[in-house]
């Protein structure tokens, strides 16, 4: 996938990977390539100020773990995270099915 | 700088780009990235690759200072309204300065009409028109002659309309403590150094000063005193406005001194 429509559509996907339970920027993008078979492959770092970005609109909240061999920076849903992922969802399968009927399934 | 490894040289290259961030945002930005690129790169050293080479790989996939701080960077027009809105407060605040003291030189302007007179403040040395003195004459129905009708509505003038400007002052110095007070997000990162508009404010009233001495002595040299209060009221306030500026802007601009050692 390119990377523009990959970042235009990154928000959701973090959402989408944190309502799994917390995590940390790494596991995020681990999850991310893992669950798209390596089709969402953006550079890593990306994801920090996509992160913190979503924790200023208080759709996630942060802290940092100090338990185990390195201290990492842990992201978990809000409440209000929980309802943007739930509308922001409602709209992007709203436009895949449009998608999909104006372009077809490939026979 | 040079460091012997690719995860420290990256994180050095990221400080070096986020030199104008914000402070907090960058420590923890940095901090993350320093996390991140450690557990990627021991990942990847599990797999088999040397260290070094893991580094490098870890590196590669975070991707260039520049691509995280562009990320990290808000939207052109977020941008924009951010250096509008950041440099308007200050404005807002500097021009009810500004017509607050120009009301405070309206008070001292009917103190000094109070004491000395009105044609102290008033008296503009003109001939006027048979049309001006019938105005002059109709406003000032107990003055018994043009010139005194015309000195009693300049410095009537000078002293009203100057209040009037003072409390427009007010309220927008009001506007700016509110604006402040909320502590908006629009502008935050964007604010004016205060260097800045210290600067404008004291070089402003300054100049306010200088002119309106000039225009004082040039009265008091070529018609005595009077008319020497409606420029003089206007060039105390302006004066001691300026000192107001000057004395935080040296503090800001001087470094504090050292004290004596023993």
């Amino acid at each position: 996938m390119d990377s523009a429509r990959l970042k235009g559509n990154l928000d959701l996907l973090v959402l989408s990977v944190l309502a799994d339970g917390p995590a940390h920027g790494y596991g995020i993008i681990t999850m991310l390539r893992d669950r798209s078979d390596g089709a969402f492959d953006l550079a890593e770092g990306t994801v920090y100020p996509a992160l913190h970005k979503l924790e200023k609109a208080s759709h996630i909240m942060s802290w940092w773990d100090e338990n185990g061999p390195r201290r990492r920076r842990m992201y978990d849903l809000t409440p209000q995270g929980k309802r943007q992922l739930a509308a922001e969802r409602k709209r992007w399968l709203g436009f895949a099915r449009g998608v999909q009927s104006v372009v077809g399934v490939p026979s | 700088m040079t460091a012997a490894s690719p995860i420290e040289g990256f994180l050095d290259a990221l400080y070096d780009e986020l030199r104008d961030a914000d402070a907090a945002a960058a420590r923890r930005l940095l901090a993350e990235a320093e996390s991140h690129l450690r557990e990627s790169a021991d990942a990847l050293e599990a797999t088999g690759l040397e260290r070094l080479e893991a580094e490098r790989a870890a590196v590669e996939r975070f991707g260039t200072p520049g691509e995280i701080v562009a990320a990290a960077r808000p939207a052109v027009h977020t941008r924009l309204v951010g250096l509008v809105a950041g440099s308007v407060r200050p404005l807002v605040l500097l021009l009810g300065a500004g017509l607050v003291a120009v009301g405070v030189s309206g008070a001292v302007a009917a103190a000094m009409s109070a004491a000395f007179g009105s044609d102290f403040v008033g008296s503009m040395h003109q001939t006027y028109t048979a049309a001006a003195c019938g105005h002059f004459l109709a406003v000032q129905p107990t003055a018994t002659s043009c010139t005194q009708a015309a000195v009693l509505e300049t410095s009537h003038d000078a002293i009203a309309l100057r209040l009037l400007a003072g409390g427009l002052g007010l309220i927008l110095l009001g506007v700016g403590w509110v604006w402040t007070r909320r502590g908006s997000e629009l502008g935050r990162g964007y604010r004016l150094s205060p260097v800045v508009w210290l600067t404008v404010g004291f070089t402003a009233f300054a100049v306010a000063a200088a002119g309106l001495s000039v225009q004082s002595t040039d009265l008091a040299t070529n018609y005595g005193s009077d008319g020497v209060g409606f420029y003089l009221s206007g060039a105390l306030v302006a004066a001691f406005a300026a000192v107001a500026f000057a004395v935080p802007l040296t503090r800001r601009v001087l470094p504090a001194a050292e004290p004596d050692r023993p």
